[in-house]
């Protein structure tokens, strides 16, 4: 006759230690057990450094965007009324410059955004998954 | 925090350090004491922009310890600007992974299987792509047909066209998020099918978030190839929409059979 609660695939050094274990009466946990061990487990996988990423990435960034504004305002605005000028008229050309370190600025304060918006959006879910 | 946490706000730490030094550099060369500066932002119809100041010029106007990074400064500027297509799209399969995980996951699983189901959903996104072009041209043929009898109305030729583009700008984007999903599972997909190959099986425990951005990676690879690179969009926006369009078809008949 085969024992159901026996695993099939024991090993002979296993089957001692098998028949050990299962000697011992089943306990019900203690109150509070589960939710312990989910907060160690929620604990663990803080995100706290994501925050602090993406806030020494963005700082430079943003600080270098908020200079280019402020220092170069006059050219933004002429762009982008020759912009509306080109979109009215009927001419077949057109050139255009940015600075590259201006689209490096705005890549990283993406990529630092979006570390943000990932700590903030898993943290909740991880917590409802806790309770 | 955990030593793997630490190491990469440490890292995080070091990029934003060497980042601050470039843009400072680049804030002084050109900033707005400097007699001949190139704008930061120039769009003009007629005139070409202005030339850009030698190197040598520039570290004059920075302090002696930024100096030296001037030549790097103008070479990463350089590359940044031509590489601003990239890194559009490595940002876009970020955002669609980080802000849309579950549709992007659901896609994903949508598209697994065979020869025949990668078929079937790039037929599927062919169809969509057909489906959208031809209802979309008999959309505007409609419209314009019907301008005659605004005419006279209280609104006008005019704001007429305008509401009719604004209402088919609002298409285009619903159909550009749609693509953006499809885009970063198709680069996943695309990613796991690279590391399948037998001798990169061993890096196969790269988190899914590189796959996806290596597939993303190679798809722009794939589209600057002269010629071929149309053909390959066509089919990464085909397969995309028809990824996302096979993921509702099957969420939808798991509903009905649900019910």
């Amino acid at each position: 006759m085969i024992d159901q609660r026996r695993p099939s695939d024991l090993e002979d050094a296993e089957r001692l230690v098998q028949r050990l274990l299962s000697a011992i009466p089943p306990r019900a946990l203690p109150l509070g057990f589960r939710d312990e061990v989910m907060r160690q487990v929620t604990a663990r996988t803080t995100l706290t450094w994501e925050w602090i990423a993406a806030a020494v990435l963005a700082v430079p960034s943003l600080a270098f965007l908020i200079f280019q504004v402020v220092d170069r305002a006059d050219e933004v605005g002429a762009a982008l009324n020759n912009i509306v000028a080109a979109a009215a008229s009927d001419s077949s050309d057109a050139f255009f410059f940015v600075d590259g370190t201006v689209v490096l600025a705005l890549a990283i304060l993406g990529v630092a955004s979006l570390i943000a918006a990932h700590a903030a959006l898993v943290r909740p879910v991880r917590r409802t998954t806790a309770r | 925090m955990k030593q793997r946490d630490a190491i990469l706000v440490l890292g995080a730490v070091v990029i934003a350090t060497f980042v601050s030094a470039i843009l400072l550099a680049g804030s002084l060369a050109n900033a707005s004491g400097s007699a001949t500066r190139r704008p930061g932002i120039f769009f003009d119809p007629r005139n070409s922009p202005p030339p850009a100041r030698t190197i040598v010029d520039a570290q004059r106007s920075v302090p002696d310890a930024l100096a030296p990074i001037v030549p790097l400064q103008r070479g990463l500027s350089d590359t940044a600007r031509d590489a601003a297509g990239y890194l559009l799209i490595l940002l876009g399969t970020s955002a669609a992974l980080v802000l849309a995980h579950e549709q992007v996951v659901s896609t994903y699983r949508a598209s697994l299987g065979g020869w025949r189901t990668q078929l079937r959903v790039l037929g599927t996104g062919l169809a969509v792509i057909g489906v959208s072009a031809s209802a979309g041209a008999l959309a505007w043929i409609v419209f314009l047909g019907s301008l005659s009898s605004v005419r006279g109305g209280p609104l006008g030729v005019p704001a007429a066209l305008q509401v009719a583009i604004g209402a088919f700008s609002v298409a285009l984007v619903i159909a550009g998020i749609a693509a953006i999903v499809g885009f970063a599972a198709a680069a996943w997909r695309l990613g796991d099918a690279l590391f399948s190959v037998a001798w990169l099986r061993r890096f196969a425990g790269v988190p899914a978030p590189l796959i996806a951005l290596l597939g993303a990676t190679l798809i722009y690879i794939a589209w600057q190839i002269p010629f071929a690179g149309g053909v390959s969009v066509l089919a990464v926006l085909a397969y995309a929409l028809g990824a996302v369009v096979t993921a509702r078809l099957v969420g939808s008949a798991r509903t009905v059979a649900s019910q």
